[in-house]
């Protein structure tokens, strides 16, 4: 059994086969933001260079996303594009959920992908892969203010002698894009005395791969969890936002606010 | 506001082209103006000064035209017919914006809360003379 997965949703897009029993071989992309180019010849690759024939792949599985717009259709329609031609289960992967792979009993593990403007889409997930914040379009702060709250919580809780550190851990292009702010928190954390361990996780292993996807995807096709072509269908998450804000008045706030900032110039 | 007071279209054409000098990757222009002020008009002599080869055409219909033959990549847009940002955010105009190049947005004003703070604005208003227009500039 094999399911091919593809991840488009980061700075790089990639692929990979996993094995019933957990054995999985990767391609990435070289250049960024290149998936459509690369996607399907590098899935044939990938095919080729492990010599099983297509007819043996059991599922095929999409990072759905949040995260980059293009790629998420690009990913989401490739896949429904091989599901559809080969007759194929789908398997969606929600992207920011797919980092609680990374929750290994250790570490708080804090996914941050750039949704520009303050913004992120993120999540604050336990050591075992619970929910802290639940993944969602948020204001970065929202999200530090989680974390601190969670900390402020742990420290309460320990009774008597010195409390437990705890080690925070992010993820995601999120940590490029806000990384000043990032070392901010950091430091605001050290000055305050909270017992918390905070790292940026190195680049090798900061953004979504495909490994992550197909390992997750493994998971849930185990769970019966499959779809229809159909009902594969992209999670961009922030529409929903946008249109209560449309729906609420909000967003026309803020446009005349936006406006009146530029004219004030 | 900076006001500049464009007599003709030669007038245009400098401005146009002066402003596509300075230009740097990630740079967002709006184009606020009612119909007829020239913000197309204003629109290709930039490109024209960012040494886009191609003919620019109107953007109305197919929302977002990319040039790739300049200095820089540049994506035009005009929104006018869109409903409202969240549109804009559908079809990835966010990734356009920090992609590399310049975006130049028609109508800017329907969706001023998609972008960049640091987006350079221009107002396009009439003169009192025919002819002529004032550019109100937040730069």
């Amino acid at each position: 059994m094999y399911i091919l997965a593809l991840e488009t949703t980061g700075p790089l897009g990639s692929v990979a086969i996993i094995d019933d029993k957990g054995n999985v071989a990767q391609k990435t992309s070289g250049q960024e933001m290149n998936h459509l180019k690369e996607l399907m010849p590098m899935a044939q690759q990938l095919i080729d260079e492990l010599g099983i024939e297509k007819k043996e792949l059991t599922a095929v599985a999409a990072s759905i996303g949040p995260g980059s717009f293009t790629g998420i259709r690009i990913g989401v329609s490739s896949a429904r594009a091989i599901a559809q031609a080969l007759n194929l289960p789908a398997v969606g992967v929600r992207t920011l959920d797919a980092f609680k792979e990374k929750c290994n009993g250790s570490s708080v593990i804090v996914p941050i992908f750039n949704a520009r403007r303050g913004q992120v889409y993120g999540g604050v997930f336990d050591e075992e892969g619970g929910d802290i914040l639940k993944s969602g379009p948020y204001m970065l702060e929202d999200v530090l203010e989680a974390i601190k709250v969670e900390l402020a919580d742990r420290f309460q809780s320990t009774s008597c002698g010195m409390p437990l550190t705890s080690k925070v851990v992010f993820y995601g292009d999120g940590v490029d894009a806000y990384e000043e702010r990032l070392d901010d928190f950091t430091e605001q954390l050290r000055q305050e005395k909270v017992a918390v361990i905070v790292e940026k996780a190195p680049k090798e292993v900061r953004y979504q791969d495909g490994e992550m996807i197909a390992r997750v995807a493994l998971k849930q096709f185990c769970k019966g969890e499959t779809l229809s072509v159909e009902q594969l269908l992209p999670d961009y998450m922030r529409a929903t936002e946008a249109e209560q804000k449309l729906k609420d008045g909000s967003l026309q706030r803020e446009r005349a606010a936006k406006l009146a900032r530029f004219k004030a110039r | 506001m900076r006001e500049v007071i464009i007599r003709n279209e030669d007038d245009t054409r400098a401005f146009g082209h002066e402003l596509a000098k300075s230009l740097e990757p990630n740079t967002v222009i709006a184009l606020i103006g009612d119909l007829g002020t020239g913000k197309t008009t204003l629109s290709k002599y930039i490109a024209e000064g960012l040494g886009v080869k191609e003919t620019i055409t109107s953007p109305t219909f197919t929302i977002v035209l990319e040039y790739h033959s300049g200095r820089l990549p540049l994506y035009h847009f005009d929104v006018y017919r869109i409903e409202d940002s969240a549109d804009l955010f559908e079809i990835g105009a966010e990734e356009y914006f920090y992609k590399g190049g310049v975006s130049i947005v028609e109508w800017a004003d329907m969706v001023a809360e998609i972008l960049p703070d640091e987006t350079l604005c221009i107002f396009i208003e009439y003169g009192e003379k025919e002819g002529e227009r004032i550019y109100k500039c937040t730069f």
